[in-house]
């Protein structure tokens, strides 16, 4: 059935029945692709801003309170409003600043997720955002062995990927990373490298993250416990004590023998 | 040394433990390190017994908050403790059942003109499994009671070892793992570095030319290992050559004779001891037959329930001789490992010693070889598990490759081919904990045995590198 007009195509397509397959295409339906992609060119980039890379570093201090700096890589049209994700619901907006960037606020979704809303300005310029989060770690509150523990997450609740994240978590100085608790992304058993690393940036320790697409609806977090880094005094009196025992009270066994 | 080795043991602990605390190192990792590096010494020198090193271990573990106890005391449970249990348990089913005897009487009597040729066969034999059976564990079970009653023989016996015994399970031991390296299926962690390097590079590596490039290193070393352990490290007293038994030989083959053909417990043993090999050797075709792996842990667990079971089994839980205070060494051991493994110690270590190597642009291939190779072999003393060793070795050395404009195969087979090289420590792999636990060779004699095969195997990579690789193609002429 209908196999020889399958392999002879002698006839013209009918108007605006094109198919692959059916020879020469239209004019009309070239002139109608050109002008499209034309127009899909023209309103690209102002149908939305590209975040390449997203950055965050939160500095803890030892009343709980912690600084927070968002560097983000960021391009688009200068006067469109650009939602990003934002981790600190309990951030002092008081103390939000912005280079790059104009009328910053903070909105807070349906579901309590707070996003930062920028506008960009007429020169693009590289987006910083710093702001104070007050009572992050409740420094008083020492768990078994003196650790305290500081947790965060960032869920990106906007509609855009934001590129590449990198978290890094410093903790005050005087005080060192004990364990990981958790991550997200978390470590992969058969993975060649781990999402984290222990770091040392300005004398601080902590903790880095990287994620390498913070796609929609994607979560990363951190949980660290950490602790002072001195040592108890006690303690290398005691194994200074017990190892002079062991000589004085076995000191039978010196020269060999048994 | 058992003297000063307590204090010794605590002047390193300190020396690590109260050091300004590194960069990218957490505090648990570095009393990780610190409490292992103390026990290593501790299990060396003996101040105490090595279980009482491995308890303490536990607790320092725990009281330094290094981990929580949870996982620390969850070591007991770890499948090789459980592998360690049941290879004791099939041990004692065929020396109840006198099978173990009747192979090692005809192994004797066959090859055992003396110690040295009685010594030479375990090494053919385990160079015969090491392609049947990828699993390290299940071929030290499958070897063990055999070992015991060869052992026994020659006089060596956990009240009273000797020369013979020492060789035996060391040799036994190192044949073990370094078979395994000459075939690509030998471990697991040879397929994952395998998979690494395809994955990474898109080079296909194919068994036979694993198979022709790093089985005669695997046989050159065994050879030299075979030399080095009865000449040189443990020399077999003149006494011991023999078979110590009045009328020699002739009352081995009368012994033999005596045991006349199969009795019904020894058919019965043979077919429990039958299952557990079957299951171990046909492995991968475990998903298709029952749509799930039977790992050799539970594979010897079923030989375990079938062995005890009343009126079908032929053990009775007193016959099974299980040595529980090596049970707990193992465990203290492992819970030590890992914990250098889980808080990034070992990596951490990894990472500064390829970094004070420091490869730049423009550096020979030769000395990098070099480096990479003795990296890779000394690295087996900071980890527990080869798998965990070869996904954070393999993919550095990939990237160092990368970094420098080289073909990625040209260092990252060779390290490959280093990976079942786990001898220097009884905790190096599940073989060393399950031949530790027979009490017929000391932590040193391991190490010592170990430290010498890792010398001689990096020399020997260094030279078949320069000459047998660069034939096959594996490693590049000399003028890169």
């Amino acid at each position: 059935m209908g196999a020889s007009r399958l392999v002879t195509k002698t006839e013209r397509p009918a108007f605006g029945r094109w198919t692959p397959t059916s020879g020469r295409p239209p004019v009309f339906l070239l002139v109608l692709v050109v002008l499209l992609i034309l127009l899909a060119i023209a309103v690209g980039p102002a149908e939305g801003a590209t975040v390449t890379r997203y950055a965050e570093e939160i500095r803890l201090e030892r009343d709980g309170s912690a600084a927070v700096t968002l560097d983000v890589d960021l391009s688009g049209t200068p006067g469109e409003a650009v939602r990003l994700p934002f981790g600190h619901a309990k951030a002092d907006l008081a103390t939000l600043r912005v280079a790059g960037a104009l009328a910053p606020r903070i909105e807070t979704l349906a579901g309590g997720l707070p996003v930062l809303v920028v506008t960009l300005p007429p020169e693009p310029a590289p987006l910083k955002v710093r702001v104070t989060v007050k009572g992050l770690v409740d420094f008083g509150k020492a768990k078994a062995f003196g650790n305290r523990v500081f947790s965060h997450e960032l869920v990106n609740a906007t509609t855009g990927s934001c590129g590449r994240y990198e978290g890094t978590f410093l903790i005050p100085e005087g005080f060192r990373v004990n364990t990981i608790v958790e991550t997200a992304p978390a470590e992969s058993e058969n993975a060649a490298t781990r999402p984290y690393e222990v770091v040392r940036v300005d004398g601080r320790d902590g903790l880095r993250l990287t994620e390498p697409s913070l796609d929609p609806a994607k979560r990363v977090a951190a949980k660290i416990r950490f602790k002072p880094a001195a040592h108890s005094p006690l303690f290398p009196g005691l194994l200074l004590a017990v190892g002079a025992l062991y000589l004085y009270r076995f000191r039978d066994l010196a020269g060999g023998a048994r | 040394m058992r003297y000063l080795g307590f204090p010794g043991g605590l002047a390193v602990f300190a020396a690590v433990y109260f050091a300004p605390a590194p960069a990218g190192l957490a505090a648990a990792g570095q009393a990780a390190l610190a409490c292992f590096l103390l026990a290593l010494v501790w299990w060396v020198t003996e101040p105490v017994p090595t279980f009482v090193t491995s308890l303490t271990l536990i607790v320092l573990l725990v009281f330094l908050d290094v981990r929580p106890s949870d996982d620390v005391l969850g070591v007991l449970g770890l499948d090789v403790i459980w592998l360690n249990v049941m290879a004791f348990v099939l041990s004692s089913i065929l020396i109840k059942t006198n099978l173990a005897k009747r192979l090692a009487l005809g192994l004797v009597t066959r090859w055992g003109t003396g110690a040295i040729p009685t010594l030479l066969a375990f090494l053919v034999l385990q160079l015969a499994l090491a392609p049947l059976i990828p699993a390290t564990a299940a071929r030290s079970v499958i070897t063990l009671p055999i070992l015991l009653v060869v052992a026994a023989i020659y006089g060596a016996s956990a009240e009273t070892p000797n020369n013979v015994g020492r060789n035996l399970f060391l040799q036994s031991l190192l044949g073990i793992n370094i078979f395994s390296s000459g075939f690509m299926t030998g471990s697991t962690a040879n397929l994952i570095a395998l998979s690494f390097i395809f994955g990474m590079t898109g080079k296909k590596v194919y068994y036979s030319d694993w198979l022709f490039a790093a089985l005669p290193v695997a046989i050159t070393a065994m050879a030299i290992a075979g030399w080095i352990g009865p000449k040189l490290l443990f020399r077999i007293e003149p006494e011991n050559l023999k078979p110590r038994i009045a009328g020699g030989m002739e009352t081995f083959r009368e012994e033999l004779a005596r045991l006349g053909p199969l009795s019904a417990m020894e058919k019965k043993g043979a077919a429990i001891f039958g299952v557990v090999i079957f299951l171990w050797v046909t492995d991968r075709f475990h998903m298709g037959w029952f749509g799930f792996e039977i790992s050799p842990v539970l594979a010897a667990i079923v030989g375990g329930i079938i062995a005890f079971l009343p009126r079908v089994g032929i053990l009775k839980w007193s016959e099974a001789d299980i040595p529980w205070n090596l049970m707990l060494f193992s465990a203290g051991a492992y819970a030590g490992g890992l914990a250098l493994d889980s808080t990034g110690a070992a990596r951490w270590v990894i990472g500064k010693i390829f970094a004070a190597a420091n490869f730049g642009p423009g550096t020979s291939f030769w000395p990098v070889y070099m480096a990479v190779i003795a990296i890779n072999l000394v690295s087996h003393y900071f980890f527990t598990s080869k798998t965990m060793r070869t996904i954070i070795m393999i993919p550095f050395i990939i990237g160092i490759a990368q970094q420098l404009g080289w073909n990625p195969l040209w260092l990252a087979l060779p390290s490959a081919f280093t990976i079942d090289w786990v001898i220097g420590l009884p905790i190096s792999g599940k073989p060393n904990v399950i031949f530790l636990t027979t009490g017929q060779y000391s932590v040193l004699d391991n190490v010592k045995y170990g430290a010498v095969m890792t010398i001689v195997g990096i020399l020997l990579f260094w030279a078949f590198g320069f000459t047998w690789f660069r034939f096959l193609g594996v490693t590049p002429g000399f003028g890169s």
